[in-house]
């Protein structure tokens, strides 16, 4: 088994060489163009654009999706587990969940413009990252609940455990690998709908989304390749942060073990 | 159909896989209606689980909670109240697993696994335990352990104990009385005929003649009667 720091070293050193191989093409092939410049001209220009400055739009832009992830997280296992557990209202809410789930959120930034509660405000933001992020967190703990193991079940039916204590004790932990995978997915998805609501909404005059139009607005294309790279920078932080704390949960480490995950 | 289980004895209901035997210890247990009929515990009719009436399944795997030790696994039939933790040492100590409290599930074997999901069933001191194919992936030993362990319960705490097997052996072996469980695929029905007094009988021949010819016989007539046409069944 390979250990993390391992994976941390071969994940460094790939990234490395995709970098090296970038740097030599564009010096090769593309030396004097505006529209492609090489890896090492983008970390040149982090100086440049102030990392004061981009420690501020990263903080706006990572406040904004985990403000999101964590409201539409809460939102989602609470309805999932809601509509897993009544069928009646399953049965009531499923055509509703399957005709808005394939609507992108960012076809609902011009009516976010419009509706005056949310209008051209942080809560436009936050309206459009907990629509678009819901989705998979709800669907996870959907899934991870309607496929709970009937002998399992019987057994917690029998204790005697209040609602509370069985969706504590047993729904939660059963539905874990589920739900994480939802969790997962819909981080990345608030980080991206975070950076796209900034880019089209303009709300605000910070974040990484709104930085980067700033510098496609004034043609520092340089500049622009340099901001791209913090926000991947950010994105696969966020991600191998995610990735730890799940180790941590001792719930979803006992179910993986128990499916071979 | 009818079944009664008494305090205090073994019953085993024996039949092929598929027959609805664990269907029926499910509605019993109060986990599942029955389309039909009704089920009672010392009188009062019962359509949910009951505490008196504790369970325990063939498939240990999924009925003892890997995120939680085996001490939090017995913990959990103690309710959301005050924990009593010298009941569940208690309970644990009976089973012989005292020393694997602390330990996850998946760090146990089968047998001890299913050992501590009969020491959470007992913890609650019910009155009936339904025992559902409790030995059908234990090896040979593990098995007599559990059986000699039901038989003992039954007796030391007057538990009623109900043992679905489809192994003519340990029904025979274990149970005072025997319930001989049949599909009848043209009724859609399950079929049921009592026997009395195995365990007792096989019990009286002594440990030294267990395999003599009496053990044998025993064994023979169930086999025949449970292989026997449904149209010779009572009820059919």
């Amino acid at each position: 088994m390979i250990s993390r720091a391992k994976k941390l070293l071969v994940a460094v050193a790939v990234i490395a060489f995709a970098a090296a191989i970038w740097e030599l093409s564009v010096r090769m092939f593309w030396p004097s163009s505006r529209f492609i410049v090489p890896f090492s001209q983008m970390l040149a220009t982090w100086p440049r654009l102030g990392f004061g400055a981009i420690a501020v739009h990263i903080g706006e832009t990572v406040y904004r999706a985990m403000l999101g992830f964590v409201i539409a997280a809460m939102l989602g296992i609470l309805v999932g587990l809601l509509i897993a557990r009544w069928r009646t209202l399953e049965a009531i809410t499923r055509p509703i969940i399957d005709f808005l789930r394939p609507l992108p959120s960012s076809a609902l930034i011009p009516l976010a413009t419009l509706v005056p509660v949310l209008g051209l405000t942080e809560r436009s933001y936050l309206f459009i990252i907990v629509y678009g992020t819901i989705w998979p967190v709800l669907f996870g703990t959907l899934v991870g609940v309607e496929h709970v193991n009937q002998t399992a079940l019987d057994s917690i039916n029998q204790l005697p455990l209040s609602r509370f204590g069985r969706i504590w004790n047993f729904t939660l932990p059963e539905a874990a690998p589920e739900i994480f995978t939802g969790l997962r997915i819909a981080l990345s998805i608030s980080y991206i709908l975070a950076i796209s609501a900034e880019l089209l909404l303009g709300a605000s005059k910070s974040g990484l989304g709104r930085f980067l139009q700033t510098l496609a607005d004034g043609g520092d294309y340089a500049g622009v390749y340099g901001c791209i790279l913090i926000v991947a920078l950010v994105g696969w932080i966020l991600n191998g942060l995610f990735r730890i704390g799940e180790g941590k949960v001792g719930w979803l480490r006992a179910r993986q073990a128990e499916i071979g995950g | 159909m009818s079944l009664t289980i008494n305090a205090g004895e073994v019953v085993s209901l024996l039949g092929s896989s598929g027959c609805g035997k664990s269907t029926l210890v499910r509605i019993v247990g109060g986990l599942l209606r029955p389309d039909a009929g009704d089920v009672f515990c010392d009188g009062v009719p019962l359509e949910q689980p009951y505490s008196p009436v504790s369970v325990v399944f063939q498939d240990y795997d999924a009925a003892v909670f890997p995120w939680f030790t085996a001490r939090k696994n017995i913990v959990l039939a103690c309710g959301g109240g005050s924990i009593d933790h010298s009941k569940i040492d208690a309970a644990a100590a009976q089973i012989g697993i005292q020393p694997l409290l602390t330990r996850y599930p998946s760090t146990l074997s089968g047998g001890e696994k299913q050992r501590v999901q009969i020491a959470r069933a007992l913890v609650s001191e019910p009155r009936y335990l339904l025992m559902d194919e409790p030995s059908s992936s234990l090896d040979l030993e593990l098995r007599k352990t559990l059986l000699e362990l039901t038989s003992d319960l039954a007796q030391s705490k007057g538990l009623g104990v109900l043992l679905v097997t489809h192994n003519i052996d340990e029904a025979v072996y274990v149970s005072d009385r025997l319930y001989l469980a049949k599909r009848d695929d043209h009724a859609r029905r399950l079929l049921l005929m009592e026997r009395n007094g195995y365990g007792r009988r096989v019990a009286d021949l002594g440990q030294a003649h267990r395999d003599a010819d009496h053990y044998g016989q025993l064994y023979e007539e169930v086999y025949r009667l449970l292989f026997s046409p449904a149209a010779a069944w009572p009820g059919s």
